[in-house]
Order: structure tokens, then C-alpha cells, then sequence
């Protein structure tokens, strides 16, 4: 992720990519020809970072368009994060809602003649279609990330942890932390921040791996949808 | 890795998704409690002590804003 100008509490409005989506929203051509070279080619591509087949990839693509028109998330995007992390984090989550009703790992492929085969028309596909109608799970990933991260959190050294919650949660200023530390060096307060965020970090990923071990979701990818991207898993923050 | 950038991220996501983590104020702790809290707060904690602390604090956040309240006087 690219560090933002903003600082992570405070979202700066990305105005140019607030027009992009307006002007999506307005069926305007060039906006379209731009979603088609800049924003499919980002989502497919975390699709398959992520885990995903072309077909898996192609099929979550589709489910995206729809949620971003249909579902109208475009028109509920506020411009807190960058355009792009927003319709990546959107991807990340349908793909997981997606894995989720796939548990068996059947190829998307699989499903279309599974789809084809079936009686009456009314396939897998459809079949999940009208079970999301009738349970609609709108924010799987973000759960998953709270639930990874408090896991996570339960994990980190006690000390460490009390540092970052004193600075991050109390706003208590480094160097009164030195001294509420028997005046110890910057950097040892420091290190133990740095100590909270790798083991943090390290937790995290490894309780992913083993809740989802096909969304293969990495650091950077978190903390896009962590913040970023929070509006398309979490609503807009005000 | 940008630490505090990182950890600013996850904590305003936790604070929206789980604001338990906070630790909702309790106000005063215990008189024992307080007691070895603002001698933690002035800085005269041994290491042990320290370590003991921040193990209650671990399962205690509730007791988190008295020990910043106490470090926030003591640094005015």
C-alpha cells in the first residue's frame, strides 16, 4: 500500500477519484474505457494473487460489477480512500464470500456445467444467488481481519502491548513513556512498538492461513482493507 | 513497514470493529492496584514490576485509561 499524505486516523477525500465514480455512476464513456484499463486489470489481478483461477477470477469479476451497479457500493463510495483499495478490498471480500460458498474448492468451470446440467435451469450458481437474497453476509472479510487481528492481539508480548495501546489508544507521548519506563532510550520504546507490530503481524497472517487457506491474503492486502479500503467493508467512517 | 502508520490503521479499524479493545474506563482501580499503578506511572517500577503490571493491564484494559490519566498528570 502507499502510505497516504493523510495520517491513518484522519482520511483525506481522494476529490479526482470521487469524480471517477460519478462519472461511472453517469455512464460517461471515457470513465468506463478508464475502469476497464485501470480498475478490471487491479481487481482481477489481486483475484489471482489471492488465490483465485482465471475462471474463479472471472466469475468474482462479474459479482463485483454487480455489487459496484446493482448493489449500488459505487454510489455509496465517499471518495475516504483511494478508488482503487476500495474496489480491491470489495474484490477481497466477495472472493472470500465466494470461497465461502465454494468450500468444496470446485473450479468455477466446474459450477458452469454443474450450472448447465442442472434441472430447470436453476444450477448451483443460481441456487447461491438466492441464498444470498434470503442471508446476506455483507462484510465476511472485515469479521475475519477482527477476528485475526483480536487473536492476534491476545498473542503479543504484555508489555509490548501496553506500549502501543498507551501511544496509540491514550495518545501518552514517547518520551513520557521513556520515563514511565525507568528513562530508558527512544529506541527502546520503539523497539517494542516495532516487537507488537511484527508479532502483530506474524499472528495474523498465520490465523489466516488457517481459517482461509485459500485466500491467500498478504500484510499489504490487510492493511489496505484496513484502511484505505475500510469503506467497502466497513461503510464510510463519519 | 511503517510502524506507526501500520499500527494507526489497525487500531482505527479495531476501534470501529471491536471497541473492547479500548478498554472501557472503570475509573479508579482498587486501592492496591492504584497505588502500584501510579508508582508504574512515576517511573519507579522495577522491571518485574513492569511486567506484572502489564500482564493485569493484558487482561484489565479497563484500568488502562487511570495508568494514562496518572502518566498524563505526572508529565504536566
Amino acid at each position: 500500500m502507499t502510505p497516504s499524505s493523510a495520517t491513518a486516523s484522519e482520511p483525506s477525500f481522494h476529490h479526482a477519484d470521487f469524480e471517477f465514480a460519478q462519472d461511472l455512476l453517469d455512464g460517461d464513456a471515457q470513465a468506463w474505457a478508464r475502469f476497464d484499463a485501470e480498475l478490471k486489470p487491479a481487481i482481477v489481478s489481486r483475484l489471482l494473487r489471492q488465490g483465485a483461477t482465471e475462471a474463479d477470477a472471472d466469475e468474482v469479476l462479474g459479482l463485483v460489477m454487480e455489487k459496484l451497479w446493482a448493489g449500488k457500493k459505487l454510489a455509496a463510495y465517499t471518495g475516504s480512500g483511494p478508488l482503487q483499495g476500495f474496489v480491491r478490498t470489495m474484490a477481497s471480500n466477495v472472493w472470500l464470500e465466494y470461497l465461502r460458498k465454494h468450500r468444496r474448492m470446485i473450479p468455477a468451470s466446474s459450477l458452469h456445467q454443474a450450472d448447465e446440467e442442472a434441472e430447470g435451469g436453476t444450477g448451483i450458481l443460481d441456487r447461491l444467488t438466492e441464498a444470498e437474497a434470503v442471508a446476506p453476509q455483507e462484510t465476511p472479510l472485515a469479521e475475519l481481519l477482527r477476528d485475526a487481528l483480536l487473536h492476534a492481539l491476545a498473542q503479543v508480548d504484555a508489555e509490548a502491548l501496553l506500549i502501543m495501546r498507551l501511544s496509540l489508544l491514550q495518545d501518552i507521548k514517547q518520551r513520557d513513556l521513556c520515563a514511565v519506563w525507568g528513562g530508558c532510550h527512544e529506541g527502546t520504546i520503539s523497539r517494542k512498538k516495532q516487537e507488537a507490530l511484527e508479532s502483530i503481524r506474524d499472528q495474523t497472517l498465520a490465523y489466516l492461513a488457517e481459517r482461509e487457506p485459500t485466500l491467500q491474503i498478504t500484510w499489504q492486502d490487510l492493511l489496505e482493507a484496513c484502511g484505505d479500503g475500510a469503506e467497502a467493508i466497513l461503510g464510510p467512517s463519519y | 513497514m511503517n510502524t506507526e502508520h501500520d499500527l494507526a490503521i489497525l487500531t482505527q479499524f479495531l476501534r470501529r470493529m471491536a471497541p473492547e479493545i479500548e478498554g472501557h474506563d472503570a475509573g479508579d482501580p482498587p486501592a492496591e492496584l492504584a497505588a502500584r499503578l501510579d508508582a508504574f506511572a512515576s517511573g519507579k517500577a522495577a522491571p518485574a514490576e513492569r511486567a506484572a503490571l502489564a500482564a493485569t493491564l493484558k487482561e484489565h484494559p479497563e484500568w488502562l485509561s487511570y495508568l494514562a490519566r496518572a502518566i498524563r498528570t505526572r508529565a504536566a
